[in-house]
């Protein structure tokens, strides 16, 4: 009786809504209701002949190399008995012991982590916020010549700052989506449009390159575990994906600070 | 899709104005819009929608399926409502004014390309080892109608009138996801949860890992012989508090998020480094 009162009353809820919703929709909207169209050429509503929606499901291959490439690099270092490769583990990528175990003792091949982990469209790691600041600031007070770095580290980290900035001046990116693309904001992508190769590169390559998860270790350890063609992976495939769309947007401490009305949010204002 | 099906070819234009409105109601029907929903986009009325709809047919040859329109509650309550929370979350990071406010047809159009688009990449249909699973059915259904309808629902003026059918905006703590959800009063927040994979903790797949090695009789490797280190929360973390499983709330279906800001990083970073900071002022 309980269950069909309910069910009655969700009905009744239903219907009056949808009464509202149609009244609203139904009567030619103001001009502050709906937000005016991009300009011509970047508008989705205006593109009639979709190239924009088809530049949109344009892989990014350079997204599914850096993945490869990275977690590649993290496979081979995993599976070295060097105790120094821990350090560059901890220090470069940000990974615990726990993790970097189960990296180890997984019992998959490096292409069967590849399958589980690597993404075309959304980068697993991003460069990490402090290091983010840190060369924001960098550029801010000035270019300035730098000493010659040792030919080890350029080459190590060159192809990756050359993809970086691949991604970030992609013509075709109408959107600028390597933001959620590569878990980067907006000050330090300005890093690689405003100035010339000649003149970030000795300065990137300089900095103590330093990546961190964008999803947690778990999702990441359950996924390697997983058979990739199991439900479960998929299921975790999108756990990985909310977590990424997530922390776009910095996790719930920034979100504190975004909120349009902070005195609706109840028990996480103080 | 026949690209070369520009609005000149079909309708004669007749202000600059309208010819925005035609192109736009153009683009729309490709997209699935609903006439009614293209009628209040576009400001047109309904016959001049079903002249555009009905030339667009024509040389697309394409049907329409007319779908009823569905609740807030009734699109995020099922299998779809991953896809459905997913495009809200986007809709709202790229809207580029008040949520509250005003609709943004572009950011709606942009979230939903990004999560179609990825989850069809993910799928791949002509690979042979593709597994089905319970998101396909739910991904094959898709209409761009019920984003509309939450994104409609995310503003005031629905809201003050009736808000008992909502979209709300929340962040879970247990999963690390923001997400969105109805807020019919008998949604459970893990309903949309329960769709997603429950990772294993990391720590629990290792011990697993180092009892079946025991189990085997191999020898103690040189990751336990390594230095200690702080297990470094990803960005999207707060920190641990396994005891605590009530999800962290935001009860409000209204805020907009900026792209990245340096305010925004420094005060990510102030908290990664403050355990407590998440349940301060």
């Amino acid at each position: 009786m309980a269950a069909n009162t309910l069910k009655s009353v969700k009905d009744l809820v239903s219907e009056e809504y949808k009464n509202v919703f149609y009244k609203i929709r139904d009567v030619k909207h103001g001009p502050d209701e709906i937000l005016p169209c991009l300009k011509h050429n970047a508008s989705l509503a205006l593109d009639d002949k979709l190239e924009r929606k088809e530049s949109l499901a344009k892989l990014n291959r350079s997204i599914g190399d850096l993945e490869t490439d990275i977690w590649g690099k993290i496979y081979s270092l995993c599976h070295n008995d060097d105790p120094q490769t821990m350090t560059c583990l901890h220090e470069k990528f940000s990974l615990s012991n726990d993790l970097i175990y189960v990296i180890r003792h997984c019992g998959k091949n490096q292409q069967d982590v590849y399958k589980s982990l690597v993404d075309p469209l959304l980068s697993s790691f991003c460069i990490a916020p402090k290091l983010q600041l840190s060369l924001i600031d960098r550029f801010k007070s000035g270019i300035k010549a730098l000493p010659n770095t040792g030919a080890a580290s350029v080459s190590t980290f060159f192809y990756f700052w050359m993809t970086i900035a691949n991604i970030v001046n992609d013509t075709e990116d109408y959107y600028g989506l390597y933001r959620i693309r590569l878990g980067i904001s907006e000050e330090f992508a300005m890093i690689f449009k405003k100035y010339t190769p000649a003149e970030y590169m000795p300065i990137l390559l300089a900095s103590d390159v330093c990546l961190k998860l964008r999803c947690s270790e778990d999702v990441i350890a359950s996924m390697i575990m997983a058979d990739s063609n199991s439900p479960e992976y998929m299921a975790l495939r999108q756990t990985r994906n909310y977590q990424l769309f997530s922390s776009h947007a910095l996790g719930p401490a920034s979100l504190r600070q975004k909120i349009a009305h902070p005195e609706s949010i109840g028990s996480l204002v103080r | 899709m026949a690209n070369s099906n520009t609005l000149e070819n079909l309708l004669p234009i007749r202000s600059s104005d309208r010819n925005y409105a035609y192109q736009m109601a153009y683009v729309l029907f490709d997209y699935g819009f609903s006439d009614n929903n293209i009628c209040y986009l576009v400001n047109l009325d309904h016959r001049t929608v079903a002249k555009i709809k009905k030339a667009y047919i024509n040389r697309v040859g394409k049907k329409s399926s007319r779908k009823a329109t569905k609740m807030p509650y009734e699109i995020l309550n099922g299998v779809g409502g991953v896809f459905y929370a997913q495009m809200v979350v986007l809709y709202c990071h790229y809207h580029r004014g008040k949520i509250d406010d005003a609709l943004d047809l572009e950011a709606m159009l942009l979230a939903w390309n990004l999560v179609t688009i990825r989850n069809r990449c993910l799928r791949n249909k002509d690979e042979k080892d593709t597994p089905v699973d319970r998101y396909d059915n739910a991904f094959a259904d898709l209409n761009i109608n019920n984003l509309f309808t939450l994104c409609m629902s995310l503003r005031h003026s629905i809201r003050a009138i009736n808000d008992s059918d909502g979209c709300l905006i929340e962040y879970s703590k247990k999963r690390q996801v923001i997400y969105a959800r109805s807020s019919m009063v008998d949604f459970d927040e893990a309903d949309l949860l329960k769709y997603l994979g429950k990772p294993t903790s990391v720590l629990k797949i290792k011990e697993q890992l180092k009892k079946a090695e025991k189990d085997r009789g191999m020898t103690t490797d040189v990751i336990n012989n390594s230095r200690p280190h702080r297990k470094v929360a990803p960005l999207c973390s707060q920190p641990e508090n396994t005891s605590d499983t009530k999800n962290e709330m935001v009860p409000v279906s209204l805020f907009k998020l900026q792209p990245l800001t340096i305010q925004a990083i420094q005060t990510e970073l102030s908290s990664e480094n403050d355990p407590d900071a998440f349940t301060k002022k």
